[in-house]
């Protein structure tokens, strides 16, 4: 299309206008472009994780959903769970006096025994010899435990594996 | 017709009604409502019926309403999907309680909370075996003040001993939170999936 410039006579001073031209007939615009596809919304992700079953009391049917954030930290600390070795609450005395040769701390109670103060040492004493069984839980336990430089969880440690000898 | 006590020989007793002539000289005492209520028979109300599927846990936290203040939940021919065992927390405002306001009862004091009830051993009930069934009662479910009271009974197949033998627990807890029972959380003890058999019934005691 000609420029307004080249094709229209200027207007003179003391002429009166000419005529505005015509409109121009709408220029046709070419047929639209057909819209671009709207891409597949991507399917959601299979949920794999653990499923709850819950009633819904409004409905009165029983429904599926995946678990909570909350609820998978609670499945995953009762899952740990079952790693967890229970501690025997009690061992034979051939089971504890192994496990302490093994431990190579043997030699070490009857100085441990020694070291306590009266009448504790003579109750521990009485206890080491005689007893057949160890409880985890006995007095004589805790109180030779520090002696023998053995806080809780090597207590339990050193009851776990007597168990199994 | 007033609700009555007392019959005479020819009448037929009915909710309401007590005691035969035989036993009266009165002829029809009136009884109040309260009175009425007692001495109906109790009923249980279906309230909800589960069939568990592969799922970590089962739920029914705002199925119980104040109409029932006594629930018994019947679970029957429950397994998962690898040995495991049953445990249960209660539900208030219609999410499970993980606090410890649960005490296990042995007839002797308990000053233990815990924030699980377990209804079996740990890893007790034999996944290929027979399974598991067990009847829960909770008592006292809408009183926000004092004890709600837990019967747990079961019943099941256990991986214990090289023979796979059967046993049982029969065990009482309460639970001490301040807000009335909504429901509760059926849930494997190690987070094991349950296994598709078996029926979960939830029933309101009238």
């Amino acid at each position: 299309m000609a420029s307004a410039d080249q094709d229209l006579p200027m207007a003179e001073e003391g002429q009166p206008e000419p005529p505005a031209p015509a409109p121009e007939p709408p220029v046709e615009s070419p047929a639209p472009a057909p819209a671009p596809a709207e891409p597949e919304p991507e399917p959601e992700p299979e949920f794999t994780g653990p499923m709850v079953l819950e009633w819904d009391a409004e409905v009165g049917e029983q429904v599926l959903r995946p678990a909570t954030d909350e609820e998978l930290a609670d499945i995953a600390e009762r899952q740990a769970m079952a790693n967890v070795v229970p501690v025997p609450k009690a061992v034979t005395m051939r089971q504890a006096r192994l496990a302490l040769l093994g431990a190579g701390m043997l030699d070490d109670v009857e100085a441990a025994i020694a070291s306590l103060p009266s009448p504790h040492k003579e109750a521990a004493k009485i206890e080491w010899e005689y007893s057949q069984e160890v409880q985890r839980h006995n007095g004589f336990v805790a109180q030779l435990g520090p002696a023998l430089g053995l806080d809780d969880a090597a207590l339990d440690a050193l009851f776990v594996a007597a168990k199994g000898l | 017709m007033p609700l009555m006590i007392g019959t005479k020989a020819d009448q037929v007793p009915t909710n309401g009604m007590l005691g035969t002539a035989a036993h009266h000289a009165a002829d029809q005492l009136p009884v109040s409502e309260p009175q009425a209520a007692a001495m109906a028979p109790l009923s249980l109300v279906k309230l909800a019926t589960l069939t568990p599927t592969a799922v970590a846990q089962i739920d029914a936290l705002s199925t119980f309403t104040s109409g029932y203040d006594s629930y018994e939940i019947i679970g029957t021919g429950i397994t998962f999907a690898a040995d495991d065992g049953l445990s249960i927390r209660l539900a208030t405002g219609g999410a499970a309680d993980s606090t410890s306001s649960y005490y296990a009862l042995s007839g002797s004091e308990s000053t233990t909370a815990l924030n699980i009830v377990a209804v079996t051993s740990a890893a007790s009930v034999r996944s290929a075996g027979k399974g598991l069934s067990f009847r829960i009662q909770i008592d006292n479910a809408n009183d926000t003040a004092r004890v709600k009271r837990l019967r747990v009974s079961s019943t099941w197949q256990s991986t214990t001993g090289g023979t796979p033998g059967f046993t049982n627990s029969d065990q009482t807890f309460c639970y001490v939170a301040a807000n009335a029972v909504s429901g509760l959380r059926l849930l494997s003890t190690l987070g094991n999936n349950f296994a598709a058999t078996g029926t979960v019934r939830i029933y309101g005691i009238r």
